[in-house]
């Protein structure tokens, strides 16, 4: 019997044949419809991956312009207290 | 309509029931034919209809308790299509779809000199069990290239990887199913 098994060369060509052949509940799996299903909703999905890619830029875009302002706010204040800029703020 | 509606109907008449079938599994079969045969739609066309007449012409041996309708249904445009693929390599005046997939050309290819091996019903068991060994994304990845001749960067979109990581991995898989299969 083992023999015969190693008679065969398993290449490529042999597991496509054996393959179709193999116990049908193996082949019970859903990859293809899952493919299609993809490939259906591709033009929403991607329009969904957009929507949220944008979201994120826009999140991290104001946080740094929250960032930035705070920052710049602290160090007017700090330059005030000691009299640098006085005279600017009052105008 | 469920498959026992769809199977009763085949019973009574043939036409209303393989009507009822395309109706059913139509687009799943041409994507199923599509991806092994690619830009020839008159043999997919021929091989969709061949698969219902070859599911009617063997109504007889279908379980349902051995598998879904749809699975004989996959099973037999796979092989039906993979037939048609093999008598088109013979033809020397056809030419191939340029953007067959990778597997599917090495089998359209080496089906012109090499002799098939006999294969016997054990051998279809033995990779059945090694293949039911896998874990289930090492079985995806083996029934997709093997089942379906999907091309390596089809597989990889659909399951997240790189074309390199899924050559590799199947690279891999293929040395272990080998082992498996000449151990006795």
């Amino acid at each position: 019997m083992s023999g015969h098994r190693q008679d065969i060369e398993l290449d490529d060509r042999t597991l496509i044949e054996l393959i179709g052949g193999i116990a049908l509940d193996l082949l019970e799996n859903n990859y293809i419809e899952k493919d299609m299903e993809c490939s259906c909703r591709s033009p929403k999905h991607s329009a969904e991956v957009f929507r949220k890619r944008l979201r994120s830029r826009l999140k991290m875009f104001s946080g740094i312009t929250i960032g930035l302002g705070t920052l710049v706010l602290i160090m007017a204040a700090v330059l005030a207290r000691r009299g640098r800029v006085v005279h600017t703020l009052r105008f | 309509m469920t498959d026992e509606a769809i199977i009763e109907l085949l019973m009574q008449s043939r036409e209303d029931g393989i009507r009822a079938l395309a109706e059913q599994y139509e687009k799943l079969l041409i994507h199923i034919v599509v991806g092994i045969l690619k830009g020839r739609p008159q043999d997919v066309e021929e091989c969709v209809n061949d698969t219902y007449l070859k599911f009617w012409s063997s109504m007889d041996s279908f379980d349902m308790k051995k598998a879904s309708l749809k699975t004989y249904l996959k099973v037999i445009a796979r092989n039906t299509a993979l037939n048609r693929l093999r008598d088109l390599s013979r033809k020397e005046e056809t030419e191939l779809p340029d953007d067959l997939s990778e597997i599917a050309k090495e089998y359209a290819d080496q089906s012109r000199n090499v002799e098939a091996h006999v294969l016997k019903k054990e051998d279809f068991g033995r990779l059945g069990e090694i293949i039911r060994g896998l874990e289930e994304r090492d079985r995806e990845l083996v029934i997709r290239k093997y089942f379906y001749l999907q091309a390596s960067d089809t597989i990889a979109r659909a399951l997240g990887m790189s074309r390199s990581a899924v050559d590799t991995r199947l690279s891999r898989l293929r040395v272990r199913m080998k082992r498996e299969f000449e151990k006795e």
